[in-house]
């Protein structure tokens, strides 16, 4: 069988080798000779050629396997792109181990010839990363500017259900990738992939057979064997594909995760239909995927373990009649009796029991439990799967595509949301790692539909600033700063552990040339209000005294002097995780003898759509300047389309909070 | 020894017994010894048992109560291993802030993993950890394990006071040796701290009580140069089962030279041909030098592989010739050995790598130091090589190894020599530019900017052969007081011949100035901006250490707009103060333009606490220059 895919993979190879020939160790002086990347005159190095290449085999002794074979060639043009000469494969071991065997050349052009060096099995290291993986890792040698480095790597895998994902960008330049995938009828995938490479599967099949041989035992006084062949044929289903010129996928600032990005073709099992036996099926809608989910015994059977915390809810809600009540007091008892063990995870570990007895839990068993007491407690409360945002977006229904599990409460078509692995969240206020897209609410009754996750509720910080201006310029002020929402969640999580001493440091250091006399906070950790900074300071720094007249900006150490967006474009969504509202309000009290010589203009502008506007006044009266400045942002993800609007849009904002208000000495 | 052959049987049963006695409870602990505190080591006991030349048995046993969340970094239990070190019977118990046991950890919680360090393509290293999640402040943690290794030439030293914010109660390190073996010990930094000892040429015993913890304040020198440690030793040790024997740095080094070299250091008939082919016509040890140095940087690079000995052996001269990488020792080494074959005198020299110039311990010798470089006596004028960078100047060392006592290891023995000093004028930044403002308030600027000594390091890492996508973000931080910057010239240069690093920039960028009614404020500093002032301190503990002395120095023409006449300029100043000297002036060449000049230079030294604030209102005054604005009013017509 094996023989048959190798002389068709050649003979696909052949016809179209009279330009570049991609066979395994066939690299020619042209490669050798190229200075610059074609495609990408900026690239350290390029994948030449790429060939990954799924298949299966079956042995009467070991079963099914899966083999995956990949072929790079890689063009290093200079000293910065010798990182490409090192390679990891990681190999998972927990039962059976997955093996891999590997053959990698390193080309010269040395006096015009093609000198090549074999990299040694001596050095291919496995690293046991821990008992699930192993890491193969290599890197080759005799590297020079200009050399090429060629592998071609078996990975035989028993994880037969499991197709690795395949890689469709690099982040260096990829001239051509081709990719075949066979699989027996028996096994049915699904694909979703990510990224914005483009690219068209060639599907055909063909016929392949295999010969068991049967054995039939008949027990008796002595047990007897007999032999027969068998004889079975079938369809194997080939999907190939083909790209050429992949562009580097390069890494922006404020972007969710790069890796959301990267050009990736995944696979998902979605039914085992074998010629002899029942068929299985997995998955194939959103609905199949959380069904599959909630029936998984560490999922939805845990949501029935509920004799352990009777006692306790029973205690704790009594004969609260309210249900908002209710659902405070058991969301902040359930944080402080399970602690987080920092491990995401949409099953359950050690189960919600043993989490609830030991009072450490993974994400699953600590909002599962939250679950069941809110539903105990007469509360419509259901799992709602989340992905979070280092995970990627669900964009198609698999299993994978959810990595976390938090709680909905549904009332009159509104979903309060619920995480308790997060010490300093509320109802309602989600941590920034779940606010990503859709999440899907699972219900007793086995429906299930899609959930908002980012939520109407803005991110607020207010800011009250007085200050009095002294003849020599220096200042005495106090500040007032109000955190709300992801805000004071944000802060919370930040500052809550820290003394307010050294919060006071800080707050002088991010503010430098303030020095802080009085420092208070409140509802530091009471997370039903919103934090309450407050400040006394004075400062010599924050004007500037030139002969007779005193210059600053009127919202001093508030203003925004850097616009965060430097890049002249930008290829990914601008996503700031929630809508959010930023007032500051300044009052000045101006020395006497002085009056005010000139100050800012009042502006107002907006971004399209309303999605955002900012608002600055300054006026005065008497010996008094006050200045209000609003920022709002609505929508917290954008389309790229919208990068120069927004970057212009803080260009506005940051050259008016940089004009300065004269005073004059009367 | 005796404690040492009881059963694991009984030693579960001896821990269980001493922690019921031990009381954990949160509530004994004084609140001044709580000062800054974030975790208190209620005792940690360090025992080492040397059996024999060949073998030692460490014990550890340590209880740490954490008072908060940032006392966290001992909620982790983490014992390294390899395939010399074993670890043995390791037993973790947790006790809530009334002193019950709230968790006994079971063997299939501890995780076993490989010590990856994030760089390395591979390294033999384990390790072997457990993290514990609080449920509730303060809590402790108690752990004790043994470790059986064959390498008495690393003893454990005794180094109390490791950590910040950590306060200590009681540490005790004791250490037995037999009849044959003599111990050796190097002790620093005791005056002033409450400690008891006992020291016999066959066994110590140290204990430190009741100290209180430290916080880490900015500008300050390392715990080891101010808090007890102590180093120790034998006469007779041995390393990966190859025994030794020195009584000085000399017969140590002679002993690593025997032990390292071991065949290692030869090449191949042909390489050595190549070599000397290309040192063809040169007799200037120095010049061939220069030309081995170059070959090596273009046909190697770093890739570290730390495997065995301790990662101490160096890879084979023809196998790091062959492959064309290798780590420190594997690049030094193969290094020398070209140098060997063509006669040019050389050797391996080992040193702690690193910005904190730490030192070799001069007066004890023991295997320490984490790097190696190469030095070339070269008659007295010491060259130093770094053979892990493709990219530096020929005898640059930079901050890594820079000024410093290193092992110099020779084939008569050990000696130890300093690496080079940096001293300021070496240390430069020159900025040499112009720009013009527009009537708009837009910038035009060209500027050119030159690094050199440690300034040099900075910028190559920073920039060389990065992308100009990559530049024009690292520019766009760099300048991030000029907003909309576009640059039109970005071009970086490593000039390994003159041993600098150059930057050739171009930009514009609109609104650089404010304007307020018809006046015009310009900053004046457009390319020098940034200066750090530490956070203030109110009751400042340690001394303030200024690791290195530097110059910065910028000369800027400015060409100011038309239809403006000037309303003010900053004028020359200086100031001159014991850990620097600032100055800035501004002269006018013609109508429109002025020539500004800056300077600023920083001095070495170890400065008393009581000087803090003097040297915050050092720094704050340069921001405060560095701040200043022209301002410019409209003319009316």
């Amino acid at each position: 069988m094996k023989k048959v895919i190798f002389t068709l993979t050649i003979s696909l190879l052949v016809n179209i080798a009279f330009t570049q020939d991609f066979r395994f160790g066939k690299v020619s002086k042209e490669e050798l000779e190229e200075k610059v990347c074609s495609i990408d005159s900026s690239a350290n190095a390029a994948v030449l050629y790429k060939d990954r290449n799924t298949y299966y085999s079956y042995t009467e002794n070991t079963g099914w396997e899966l083999l995956t074979e990949v072929h790079e060639r890689i063009k290093i043009y200079n000293k910065e792109g010798y990182e490409w000469a090192t390679k990891k494969i990681d190999l998972y071991v927990e039962d059976e181990e997955e093996r891999v065997t590997v053959k990698a050349f390193t080309f010269n052009l040395e006096d015009g010839k093609v000198e090549k060096e074999k990299l040694n099995s001596k050095e291919i290291f496995y690293d046991e990363t821990n008992k699930y993986w192993t890491e193969a890792r290599f890197t080759m040698p005799n590297l020079k500017e200009g050399c090429l480095v060629e592998w071609n790597y078996t990975i035989r895998s028993p994880y037969y259900w499991h197709i690795n994902d395949v890689q469709l960008q690099y982040k260096i330049p990829a001239k051509k990738i081709d990719v075949r995938v066979k699989v027996p009828e028996f096994f049915v995938f699904k694909n979703q992939t990510k990224g914005y490479i483009p690219f068209k599967f060639e599907k055909k099949r063909e016929q392949e057979s295999l010969t068991f041989l049967n054995v039939e035992r008949t027990d008796g006084s002595v047990t007897r064997a007999t032999y027969n062949q068998d004889k079975v044929t079938f369809f194997v289903n080939i999907s190939e594909l083909s790209i050429d010129n992949v562009p580097a996928l390069i890494e922006e600032p404020y972007v969710d995760n790069i890796d959301n990005y990267l050009g990736t073709l995944m696979y998902e099992l979605t039914a085992y239909t074998p010629k002899y036996a029942p068929h299985k099926y997995f998955n194939t809608t959103w609905e199949d995927v959380t069904e599959t989910i909630y029936k998984s015994s560490n999922f939805g059977k845990e949501l029935d373990v509920t004799s352990h915390f009777k006692d306790d809810l029973d205690a704790l809600v009594g004969s609260d009649g309210d249900f908002n009540s209710r659902i405070f007091k058991i969301f902040q008892f359930v944080k402080s009796k399970i602690k987080w063990d920092g491990y995401y995870g949409k099953y359950t570990s050690n189960g919600v029991r043993k989490a609830y007895k030991e009072g450490v839990g993974n994400a699953s068993e600590i909002n599962l439990t939250l679950i069941s007491m809110l539903r105990k407690a007469g509360l419509t409360a259901n799992p709602v799967l989340i992905s979070t945002r280092d995970h990627g977006i669900p964009m198609f229904p698999t299993t994978e595509g959810f990595n976390f599990v938090i709680a909905g409460i549904e009332n009159n078509g509104n979903v309060l949301l619920l995480d308790a692995t997060d010490e300093f969240s509320l109802p309602g206020i989600l941590p920034l790692r779940d606010l990503n897209w859709q999440g899907r609410v699972v219900r007793e009754n086995g429906s299930s539909a899609w959930v908002n996750l980012n939520g109407n509720n803005s991110s607020i910080l207010n800011s009250i600033l007085n200050i009095n201006i002294g003849e020599e310029g220096e200042i005495e002020g106090m500040s007032r700063v109000q955190y709300d929402n992801l805000m004071a969640l944000e802060y919370r999580n930040k500052y809550a552990k820290v003394k307010d001493e050294d919060i006071k440091t800080k707050t002088e250091e991010s503010n430098q040339g303030i020095e802080i006399s009085e420092f208070k906070l409140d509802n530091k950790v009471d997370i039903t209000k919103p934090v309450i900074e407050l400040f006394k300071f004075n400062s010599e720094e924050l004007t500037d005294v030139i002969s007779d007249k005193i210059y600053f900006k009127p919202l001093f150490f508030n203003s925004l002097d850097e616009n965060p967006f430097k890049r002249n474009e930008r290829q990914f969504p601008i996503d700031f995780g929630t809508p959010f509202v930023q007032k500051n309000m300044v009052s000045i009290t101006i020395p006497e003898g002085y009056t005010v010589e000139s100050l800012p203009e009042n502006i107002a502008i907006g971004l399209p759509n309303k999605y955002g506007m900012y608002k600055y006044e300054i006026k005065t009266s008497g010996n008094k300047i006050d200045v209000y400045a609003i920022l709002q942002i609505t929508t917290p993800v954008y389309p790229t389309e919208l990068y120069s609007a927004i970057k212009e849009f803080y260009k506005q904002i940051v050259s008016k909070n940089l004009e300065q208000v004269v005073l004059v000495k009367a | 020894m005796k404690i040492l052959k009881i059963t694991p049987f009984f030693l579960l049963f001896c821990i269980s017994s001493y922690s019921q006695k031990i009381n954990f409870s949160d509530y004994l602990i004084s609140n001044e010894i709580k000062k800054d505190a974030n975790a208190i080591i209620l005792f940690e006991n360090c025992d080492v048992d040397i059996r024999s030349q060949r073998s030692m048995i460490i014990t550890i046993e340590r209880a740490v109560t954490v008072l908060n969340k940032m006392g966290d970094n001992y909620k982790y239990v983490k014992v390294g291993y390899d395939k010399n070190t074993k670890i043995r019977n390791i037993e973790t118990l947790v006790f809530d802030a009334f002193g019950t046991e709230i968790k006994k950890v079971k063997n299939k919680e501890y995780n076993d993993v490989s010590s990856y360090d994030g760089f390395s393509l591979y390294s033999d290293n384990r390790l072997k950890y457990y993290k514990y999640v609080p449920a509730s402040y303060p809590y402790t943690i108690y752990v004790k394990y043994e470790i059986e290794t064959v390498n008495t030439g690393f003893i454990p030293k005794w180094f109390p006071v490791d950590n910040y914010y950590t306060a200590v109660l009681n540490s005790t390190y004791t250490l037995k040796s037999p009849d044959d073996l003599k111990v050796r010990v190097k002790e620093k930094n005791f005056k002033g701290f409450a400690i008891e000892k006992n020291v016999t040429d066959f066994s110590l015993q140290y204990t430190l009580k009741n100290q209180s913890a430290y916080k880490n304040e900015p500008y300050s020198p390392n715990l080891s140069e101010f808090t007890p440690n102590v180093f120790v030793g034998l006469y007779k040790f041995s390393l990966e089962g190859i025994n030794g024997e020195a009584t000085n740095w000399e017969e140590f080094g002679k002993w690593q030279y025997d032990f390292l070299k071991a065949g290692n250091d030869k090449v191949d008939e042909s390489i050595a041909l190549e070599v000397n082919r290309l040192v063809e016509g040169i007799t200037d040890p120095v010049e061939k030098a220069k030309k081995i140095y170059d070959y090596v940087q273009n046909r190697t690079r770093y890739i570290s592989v730390q495997v065995g000995i301790g990662g101490w052996m160096p890879a084979k001269a023809d196998q790091v010739h062959k492959l064309g990488y290798g780590d420190c020792k594997g690049l030094t080494n193969y290094t020398k050995a070209l140098l060997d074959a063509a006669d040019v005198t050389s050797h391996y020299t080992i040193v702690w790598s690193g910005n904190n110039k730490k030192n070799m311990e001069k007066d004890f010798f023991s295997m320490q130091g984490d790097h190696i470089i190469l030095n070339i006596p070269n008659s007295g004028n010491d060259i130093w090589l770094e053979c892990t960078s493709q990219k530096m100047p020929f005898g640059h060392l930079g901050n890594f190894t820079d000024d410093r006592d290193v092992l110099v290891v020779t084939p008569e023995g050990g000696i130890i020599k300093h690496t080079k000093i940096y001293e300021s004028e070496e240390n430069t930044q020159f900025t040499k530019g112009s720009y013009e403002i527009d009537e708009e308030g837009a910038i035009t600027a060209k500027v050119k900017i030159e690094s050199k000594g440690i300034q040099y390091d900075d910028d190559l890492f920073t920039y060389d052969g990065k992308s100009n996508d990559e530049l024009d973000a690292e520019f766009k931080e760099y300048f991030s007081n000029i907003n909309n910057i576009k640059f039109s010239k970005i071009e970086v240069l490593n000039n390994k011949e003159a041993s600098k690093f150059e930057e050739n920039l171009e930009f514009t960028a609109s609104n650089y100035v404010s304007f307020s009614g018809d006046q015009m404020l310009i900053p004046i500093n457009a390319f020098s901006q940034g200066i750090y002032v530490p956070k203030r301190i109110s009751d400042r503990k340690l001394p303030i250490k200024i690791k290195r002395s530097y110059i910065d120095l910028d000369e800027v023409e400015i060409k100011l707009p038309q239809n403006y006449s000037i309303e003010y300029m900053p004028e020359t100043t200086e100031v001159q103060t014991k850990f620097g000297t600032y100055s800035i002036t501004i002269s006018k060449v013609n109508e429109n333009t002025y020539l500004y000049s800056r300077k600023l230079q920083m001095n070495e030294g170890i400065f008393s606490k009581e000087e803090y604030n003097e040297f915050r209102d050092f720094r704050k005054t340069i921001r405060k220059y560095d701040n200043t604005k022209i301002v410019l009013k409209k003319n009316t017509i």
